[in-house]
């Protein structure tokens, strides 16, 4: 037979003040957590989609992101002649020359960093996993794709002037890339953008080979050949490599989390303790009645848990108010990221973990209690 | 012989529900210098209160309480706690004795709101812990004690300070038959051969009895005769 | 004074509540102290440079810091600029090396204009080396630990495309550039592709010239040509390059401080249980003549000491984990100013945490705590 729960209610209901700081201190540990594991979660997610089997990313030798490499544009125009590399339905090289840049985002009186990419008219076949929602493919003359996340979350709509580069670009269209990268990146003209930021030479150049079979030994290959110092890397591997870079932060704060949480457990296993010596007497009429130890046992426990689970739920509550981060992680420039469920989930979870190590040792006490002692 | 404490039209009301109670209800008192006072009433007929009155705990709502010179009603909370400290000993059917601390320690609690040396301090309390007949026991815990032991404690906490009025709460109400007596015969000697003015609340006819004056609670007013005795009369 | 030995008896009254209170505070600040080495670690270059009256030029509008990249021939500009007493490019990179992935940042300069303009602490004999030959290097005596890489050495950093000669090290600074990589600017910028170009030019002003009048004028004159340009302190682009990698920092503030927040509360709830099952042996403190204030004292007093003792404890370990040479090599700097401030939040922990339940004990009536039955 098992001690109804209503009676817990009732005496957490009794230590009011108690009860909720308790809840609120765990709540704090777990909007922290789902916070950090969101971050991490999201980045995770859209690194792992962003790069196709078959296609390779080239760079300079060294450079920890497209960012900082440097290549002449007579690189791309070498690319194009070798013989694993895919063609379109005209014939045309998959090649794709890139100008990769940072910039401050100026949008109605609003900076925020963001990510720039231009692209020649060949990116439109080379990335096929993009598609453009609303407006139309770019071309020279200061337009602007924007990548929907970042559309999303900054309000921008077709025909909005943007500021960067010192120069002013209308949003021409605006485009989907299946959960990648790029839809956090404003993607325009390679020429325009090389011009406005004094920038002749490319950053990166990227290719699709016939096969994804293919990939690895181009990557070789052009790690080896001596006619230019070049870096080739699978796409898919780049990215997830600059996703990880980005997650160590996000690991640590949830390690952090955790650590906290031991504190919270501490905090809740006084809480208990006092919980129990406070209806010592209750518990001995509880036995007296017939309850047996282990019905004591998990009654306790489950105050426990509940308590802690209402402070996972407060903390998911805060984690949502708080809702999307802007984040400036390391290479990866103003992404936005949103709670997950998972996050939560794992949040409730950590929650209940905290109320059950921090009641185990109280609830195990309290079924131990010898009736004859209690009721003397 | 002079007045140590004098109560005029004395009134204390409780709020209890919408209920509006006086367990202290225009009552006169006066105690003199040296008496052994004893009184006596029903439980909840408001001794207590009467007693928490006269020692500084709670404020009168009418009326004026004068006690070792002092008017109550005027004393402000740090004077009522100086006055508690040096003109009060108060002693309690459960002792309450601080567990965590000696018995020693317990009676040097009050000592050391005065400004004495430590030295100073722990004879005063040496010498109240010897008049209450437990020189041997001053460095025992309150749970190695008995309760009569306990309760000698609590007396020598009470006069360690040597106050003017001590307050007996029914100080063998918790206590055997044996220990009640000698704790009565305690209070006896503190008022026979140390002069202490005490005023005690007690339902124990018998040892109400051996006061120098017994008064009788009744409707929130002390009064001479047991009126329930005379009513069976 | 009155209160302390009966603070020190209560401690061990409840004693399984004081150890687990005493815990909760140690853990906290142990988290704390971690958190604010890192946190000071990163940004110890950003207040290192703060002490120098250093101007940085760079490219305007550049969200990643060291991205910038600004034409070389633009040096005999802006040194004759009128409040510029000296002005030299520097091309920085940064790589990633090793299975421990230590970032390095690797500094091409003009070895002689930089080395005035830095006020660099080296052996002549070293300079000598260094300058003489092109593919020498001076590395920050704290790299050269944490790499193993001893002089005379050659390394050839395959990731970063780029080999050099270790010439000598340079002796420690105090600054970071003990964990930097010093080559010659004309070498770095052939093996990394961007001959004639800089990330930054390094510029003292003048004697008596205002910092702020330099970096306006430098702007200016920048403004119309193809690279217009940011002027700043050095240590406001020591900020940006950690705003960029360690874009954290934040975050581990914040965490600091929710820590300590939780650890308050923990602490708080564990003080009102003590008052709860002593509240009526606060009435007969008070029957004796102890006043409010005296209580307060003696619950907040007692909270204190057994906080600081946590406090204590979690410095101490904070101290043995954080304070050792690999700590420090890791980029931890654990400063005296912590330890300070973590004692001083332990002690903040106590007192708040005590007394908030102390004022609850003596709201309540004298009368009315006597009156409470058991």
């Amino acid at each position: 037979m098992l001690v109804p729960v209503s009676y817990n209610l009732r005496s957490l209901s009794q230590r009011r003040v108690r009860t909720s700081l308790t809840i609120v201190g765990i709540a704090a540990v777990v909007a922290v957590y789902v916070l950090m594991t969101s971050v991490s979660g999201t980045m995770r997610a859209m690194f792992k989609v962003t790069g196709q089997p078959d296609e390779v990313l080239v760079t300079q030798p060294g450079a920890i992101t497209p960012e900082f490499s440097f290549l002449p544009r007579t690189v791309a125009t070498w690319l194009r002649t070798l013989e694993q590399v895919a063609s379109d339905s005209s014939g045309q090289p998959l090649v794709s020359p890139e100008l990769t840049l940072s910039a401050k985002l100026d949008h109605q009186g609003q900076k925020r960093n963001v990510a720039l990419r231009g692209v020649s008219p060949a990116a439109r076949a080379v990335y096929r996993e993009l598609k453009v929602a609303e407006g139309s493919w770019w071309g020279p003359g200061k337009k602007a794709m924007v990548g929907r996340q970042l559309a999303r979350a900054q309000g921008l709509k077709l025909g909005d002037s943007l500021g960067f580069e010192k120069e002013t670009w209308t949003v021409a269209g605006i485009f989907e890339a299946g959960g990648t990268v790029y839809e956090q990146e404003i993607w325009m003209d390679l020429d325009d953008l090389g011009a406005a930021s004094n920038r002749t030479e490319l950053t990166s150049v990227v290719l699709r080979v016939k096969d994804a079979s293919l990939t690895k030994p181009t990557v070789d290959e052009l790690g080896a050949q001596r006619r230019q110092p070049l870096q080739a890397q699978a796409a898919h591997d780049a990215y997830a490599r600059v996703g990880g870079m980005s997650m160590w932060a996000a690991s640590l704060g949830q390690f952090i989390a955790l650590v906290i949480a031991l504190g919270a457990i501490f905090g809740g296993m006084n809480t208990m303790y006092s919980a129990v010596a406070g209806r010592v007497r209750e518990i001995g009429i509880l036995r007296a009645v017939g309850f047996r130890a282990p019905a004591i046992l998990l009654s306790f426990l489950t105050e426990s848990v509940l308590v802690g689970l209402a402070g996972g739920a407060l903390g998911v509550g805060i984690s949502l108010a708080i809702g999307h981060v802007p984040l400036n992680m390391p290479f990866l420039i103003g992404s936005e990221v949103a709670i997950s469920g998972r996050a939560m989930v794992s949040g409730l979870i950590l929650a209940g973990a905290v109320g059950l190590l921090g009641g185990l040792l109280p609830a195990w006490q309290a079924s131990r209690l010898k009736v004859v002692d209690v009721l003397r | 012989m002079t007045a140590l404490a004098q109560a005029q039209g004395l009134l204390k009301r409780y709020r209890k529900g919408s209920e509006e109670i006086r367990p202290v209800n225009g009552l006169d008192l006066t105690i003199e210098e040296g008496e052994l006072l004893a009184i006596r009433g029903p439980s909840g007929s408001g001794k207590s209160t009467l007693l928490h009155l006269l020692g500084g705990l709670d404020r009168p709502d009418a009326g004026s309480l004068v006690v070792a010179g002092a008017d109550l009603g005027k004393l402000g909370e740090g004077e009522l706690c100086r006055f508690r400290n040096k003109s009060i000993g108060f002693i309690f059917q459960v002792f309450h004795l601080v567990p965590v601390l000696s018995a020693l320690e317990n009676v040097e609690l009050p000592l050391r709101l005065m400004s004495l040396s430590a030295k100073r301090r722990r004879e005063q309390a040496r010498l109240a812990l010897e008049l209450v007949g437990l020189a041997d026991r001053m460095t025992h815990r309150p749970d190695e004690l008995s309760g009569g032991q306990q309760q000698r404690v609590a007396i020598a906490r009470a006069i360690a300070t040597d106050p003017k009025l001590l307050l007996a709460d029914e100080p063998t109400g918790d206590l055997d038959e044996r220990s009640g007596d000698e704790i009565m015969e305690l209070f006896l000697s503190l008022h026979s051969q140390h002069k202490k003015t005490v005023v005690m609340v007690t339902h124990d006819s018998a040892k109400a009895a051996r006061a120098t004056r017994q008064l009788f609670f009744h409707d929130g007013k002390l009064v001479a005769k047991d009126p329930r005795a005379g009513a069976a009369a | 004074m009155k209160t302390l030995p009966l603070i020190l008896r209560n401690l061990f009254r409840n004693r399984r509540r004081s150890v687990l209170t005493l815990l909760g505070v140690a853990v906290a600040i142990f988290v704390y102290a971690a958190l604010q080495a890192a946190v000071d670690g990163i940004m110890f270059p950003v207040r290192q440079a703060a002490r120098e009256s250093v101007l940085t030029v760079r490219e305007k509008g550049r969200a990643t810091v060291l991205a910038s990249r600004l034409p070389g021939s633009l040096e005999p500009t802006l040194s004759s600029l009128p409040g510029v007493a000296q002005a030299t490019g520097v091309l920085t990179d940064l790589t990633v090396v090793g299975e421990k992935r230590v970032h390095i940042f690797v500094h091409g300069i003009d070895p002689e204009p930089y080395r005035q303009l830095k006020q660099l602490h080296v052996p002549e004999a070293d300079w000598q080396k260094f300058k003489s030959e092109r593919q020498a290097a001076l590395v920050g005596t704290y790299l050269a630990q944490q790499m193993g890489w001893s002089v005379g050495q050659t390394v050839d950093l395959k990731v970063f495309a780029t080999s050099f000669t270790v010439a000598a090290l340079l002796p420690v600074q105090g600054s970071d550039l003990d964990r930097h990589l010093l080559l010659h600017r004309d070498y770095l910028q052939s093996t990394r592709g961007t001959e004639g170009r800089v990330t930054s030019f390094l510029v003292r002003p003048a004697m008596g010239a205002q910092e702020s009048e330099v970096a306006r004028a430098i702007d200016e004159r920048l403004a119309l040509t193809e690279t217009p340009s940011e002027t700043a302190s050095e240590a406001a682009f020591a900020q940006g390059v950690v705003e960029n990698f360690m874009g954290f920092v934040d975050y581990l503030r914040v965490m600091g401080f929710i820590t300590v927040l939780v650890t308050l509360f923990g602490a708080a709830n564990a003080v009102s249980m003590n008052v709860r099952e002593r509240i009526k042996e606060i009435g007969v403190l008070r029957t004796l003549g102890f006043t409010p204030g005296d209580i307060v004292w003696l619950v907040a007093g007692e909270a204190s000491v057994l906080s600081v003792a946590g406090g204590m404890l979690g410095l101490a370990g904070a101290s043995m984990a954080l304070g050792g040479k690999s700590a420090m090599l890791a980029g931890l700097n654990l400063e005296m100013g912590t330890l300070g401030i973590g004692l001083a939040a332990s002690l903040g922990i106590g007192l708040i945490g005590g007394v908030l339940p102390a004022l609850s004990a003596v709201r309540m009536s004298v009368v009315d705590t006597l009156r409470l039955v058991d």
